[in-house]
């Protein structure tokens, strides 16, 4: 996953210790995000996150749609800024390969993202789905889960 | 014959008391304006003393509205009071020459450095406004890319709720007006 070059998002500078964006960046932020908000619903829905991540990432049409999924866990088919806000900050973080540094500082949020059904486990096909996302090769996941899954139910 | 001394030091003391608020709040108010118009707060204290000292007594003279060049002024105050007053001002009291010509420098040099203050600093609603505001490219950029994506998520309206949805009206009058935005500038740059 690339951001474009040029795109107002390859302006925003994310900070490298917290993985967050200054205030005024998120001033900004919102600011764009209100120009997308056409109808006025502080919300984004399918079709405008669609056509603005295809804008400014190389992402595919199914990877834009898993992430939507992924942001609209209550299913009412919109985000809103704080999904969009996070966003924004997992593409920065792995434009500028701080994936693992964002997954540290963010543990719970990420977690309560990949925890797509909500019984508080991640499984390893919930990770393969995103590793695009975060960028989390293949063997390394498989010795995450080797590591961590004590109980051995995987 | 016992009263009279009394009464006199009575008066004295109502003299000198008013006199000394009325400078107290003279120094004080004229603390804060030198403070004011001091480019450079990291200044010795005894520069600024000297300084508050000569607005001071120029202040002094303003408020009575009495000349300092008028020896009435002197006459009303007894003795003791004076020597209070000399304490004070030290050698602000001395020939009316020089009290002039400390006045009008005091003046001069608190009326310059707050215009080149006001010359230098921009005014505050006007510098908060600029911290607030976006730069003029980064909102060009925005704005740009905001119709782009949007003329394409248009076209996805159209292809599938229709041309006539109200959804899509909405959406085709926020691009124009973004449109509109961006032509307006261009003729004002």
């Amino acid at each position: 996953m690339k951001l474009k070059q040029g795109s107002f998002l390859w302006y925003l500078y994310l900070d490298k210790i917290y993985c967050l964006l200054s205030v005024r960046n998120v001033k900004a932020l919102m600011e764009y995000f209100q120009l997308l908000d056409v109808h006025r619903k502080n919300t984004l829905n399918d079709v405008l996150f669609f056509h603005f991540l295809h804008h400014v990432t190389n992402l595919n049409r199914p990877q834009i749609m898993i992430i939507f999924d992924m942001l609209d866990w209550n299913a009412v088919g919109e985000i809103g800024f704080d999904q969009f806000y996070m966003l924004v900050c997992i593409l920065l973080s792995h434009q500028n390969h701080l994936e693992e540094q964002f997954i540290y500082r963010h543990s719970r949020p990420v977690f309560e993202l990949l925890d797509l059904d909500g019984d508080l486990r991640i499984s390893l096909d919930d990770l393969k789905l995103y590793n695009f996302l975060f960028n989390i090769k293949k063997q390394e996941l498989k010795e995450l889960y080797h590591n961590f899954d004590i109980t051995g139910d995987h | 014959m016992e009263e009279k001394p009394s009464k006199a030091s009575g008066e004295s003391l109502v003299h000198h008391g008013s006199e000394e608020s009325h400078q107290q709040s003279d120094i004080r108010k004229l603390w804060t304006t030198a403070t004011l118009s001091q480019m450079n707060l990291n200044l010795p204290l005894s520069k600024v003393e000297e300084w508050s000292d000569t607005d001071g007594s120029s202040f002094c003279h303003q408020k009575s509205g009495v000349d300092p060049g008028d020896n009435n002024f002197k006459q009303e105050l007894d003795e003791h009071t004076l020597s209070k007053l000399e304490l004070h001002r030290g050698r602000s009291l001395g020939s009316n020459l020089e009290e002039r010509e400390s006045r009008t420098e005091a003046e001069k040099s608190s009326s310059m450095s707050s215009l080149s203050i006001l010359k230098q600093t921009p005014h505050r609603a006007y510098w908060a406004e600029q911290q607030n505001r976006l730069p003029l490219p980064l909102t060009e950029l925005m704005e740009n890319e905001a119709v782009e994506i949007l003329t394409k998520a248009l076209q996805s309206y159209r292809s599938g709720i229709g041309k006539d949805h109200f959804l899509t009206k909405q959406l085709q009058r926020s691009i124009e007006g973004l449109k509109k935005r961006r032509n307006k500038r261009l003729h004002v740059s």
